[in-house]
């Protein structure tokens, strides 16, 4: 069995009652217990509806969010991320774990060229910038964005959604980090423009031997894509199993639930979908 | 088969003009016939939005034209418009951006019947109430404000709001696409059981096919500002016509492991041939 390249025991997060949004008395959780491991070249799904907890356990890897508060452990090769000092932080960030997120049209920087933004990561790390400027146009080609070298003086603004999302992941793989985190990377995409950056997330995994942590709420988009799904419901993993165990035999209420709620283009469109809640009333809300 | 209740025909619209214009729509033509719900399916830039837009007025066509059941949205007769505007009512893609934070879901639900008017306000509550079980809200709900609200409640109150002035036809733009897939079900449920129940026509437009064939009874395909395909589901799903249409199923994910997988390595495999 290979070490996993990252290790997330019994993490808790909550959010103090000083940083409550709506108000509200004492601390809030918003994540219990959660243990979750990533080997190495793994693709991981995490997956559940808005609140879940995914997207803060997410950040939590990265310790993006300073005003929560943390318990548990987060191991990365070793390395305690839980309260680790800025330093530490920035070295991981980016050139060891990078994050990609749902919408590209506000992940880049207008006013920046594409050239400098996914060139960033290589420069900040000492490279030298016209070495950083080549190396950017090889991951953009690589990405599949046409004419990559000409473009890199472009802005974002002159790119689609597609192309701005390849935009953002060159940037993300530039100083070849090993666990990509990707959160709803295609929810704001086109079908057919979702499937080549699925594709892309899967090629590019399989190429550099990079973990990947895929967040959605949406199990139809990972089931190509992911080796296991770790399922989220309510701050906690009610499912963490093999991807094609979870599909054949869900073991949570809530998986089915998610499952049936998917329209499916194989399936009778008389057939009513089946919601989390028809599930969850049929067999109790035991979590 | 009932009547025709929506006739575009050959409606074309252009934003800009020169070497930068835009040509938005090309000769657009369907007909909704009264009881269908169909199905308007096209990618980000394919036109579908325009035409909820010169639907509702919102944008007028340069060319062809829009009937409703005898009335030329464009140019309609003084008590035409106020038909129109009853009868024929939206619900908008975004339950966060299209309710007012201010208002309460009381107020939100009694406005349109107050502008409408012809509800006599001690008949409203009734019609509030009435619609608010049919969509699992009750009357303790009445007194909050939206942001009380997960998306899923706040797009059944929006549809509320829709229905609430008694519409016969109503045009959804993307009304699921931001909600989780969990949430987006029961809101596909809702609306067939209210399509039936109320005895409406819809009009929904959507980039996701396989939401379309779970409410659909006919698609139109749109592309580019064009018709490239219609008919009705059975058609369109079983044998599609248009490449487009056949590229667009293809690329919508099955919650099938295996066959994702085998899909991904065709599409490899087609890839490096054509290289």
């Amino acid at each position: 069995m290979t070490e996993p390249v990252l290790s997330i025991q019994n993490l808790g997060v909550r959010v103090p009652e000083r940083a409550r949004l709506g108000g509200g008395a004492g601390d809030l959780t918003v994540v219990e217990g959660l243990t979750l491991e990533i080997c190495p070249g793994e693709r991981v799904a995490l997956v559940g509806e808005s609140g879940s907890g995914k997207s803060v356990t997410a950040r939590a890897i990265l310790q993006l969010n300073r005003s929560l508060v943390y318990d548990g452990s987060i191991r990365w090769e070793g390395e305690e991320l839980l309260g680790a000092g800025e330093r530490t932080m920035r070295r991981v960030r980016g050139s060891e774990i990078s994050m990609i997120f749902q919408d590209p049209m506000t992940a880049l920087n207008p006013v920046l060229t594409v050239g400098q933004q996914v060139a960033e990561p290589l420069i900040v790390r000492g490279v030298p910038r016209r070495e950083a400027l080549r190396r950017a146009a090889g991951m953009l080609d690589r990405l599949g964005v046409p004419k990559a070298k000409e473009r890199l003086k472009a802005y974002p603004g002159q790119f689609s959604g597609g192309m701005r999302q390849r935009v953002v992941m060159a940037a993300a793989l530039i100083a070849e980090p090993r666990l990509l985190i990707a959160d709803e990377p295609t929810t704001a995409l086109d079908v057919r423009v979702q499937e080549q950056v699925l594709d892309l997330i899967e090629s590019m995994s399989r190429e550099m031997s990079l973990s990947v942590l895929f967040i959605t709420h949406d199990l139809a988009i990972v089931a190509g894509l992911a080796h296991r799904v770790a399922v989220m419901y309510r701050g906690r993993l009610v499912e963490d199993s093999p991807v094609d165990e979870l599909f054949a035999h869900p073991r949570h209420a809530y998986t089915r639930g998610l499952i049936g709620s998917i329209p499916r283009l194989d399936a009778d469109p008389d057939t009513r979908l089946r919601t989390v809640e028809d599930f969850m009333a049929m067999e109790g809300p035991s979590v | 088969m009932s009547g025709v209740l929506f006739q575009v025909d050959g409606l074309s619209k252009r934003f800009g003009s020169g070497r930068r214009a835009h040509q938005a729509l090309d000769d657009v033509s369907f007909e909704i016939a009264e009881g269908e719900i169909v199905g308007l399916v096209g990618e980000s830039g394919s036109g579908k939005s325009t035409i909820i837009r010169c639907l509702i007025g919102l944008e007028r066509e340069d060319s062809g034209s829009i009937r409703y059941d005898g009335i030329d949205p464009a140019r309609p007769g003084r008590d035409e418009l106020r038909r129109y505007r009853r009868e024929v009512q939206m619900v908008f893609q975004d339950p966060y951006s299209s309710l007012d934070p201010r208002m309460t879901v009381r107020q939100l639900l009694e406005e349109p019947m107050q502008v409408m008017g012809g509800f006599p306000p001690r008949d409203r509550m009734e019609r509030i109430l009435d619609l608010l079980h049919l969509v699992g809200l009750d009357a303790e709900h009445l007194k909050r404000y939206p942001r009380d609200f997960s998306g899923g409640q706040r797009q059944r109150i929006a549809i509320v709001r829709a229905l609430v002035v008694g519409p016969r036809v109503l045009l959804c733009d993307e009304p699921v696409s931001a909600l989780d897939v969990s949430v987006q079900a029961q809101v596909l449920n809702l609306l067939k059981d209210m399509r039936k129940r109320l005895d409406l026509t819809v009009l929904f437009v959507s980039h996701d096919l396989a939401v379309v064939k779970y409410l659909c009874s006919r698609v139109v395909v749109l592309h580019h500002g064009r018709v490239v395909d219609a008919g009705t589901v059975a058609e369109i799903y079983d044998s599609p016509r248009a490449g487009y249409t056949r590229a667009l199923l293809e690329a919508v994910p099955i919650p099938d492991p295996a066959h994702e997988r085998a899909r991904r390595e065709l599409r490899r495999q087609r890839a490096e041939a054509g290289r």
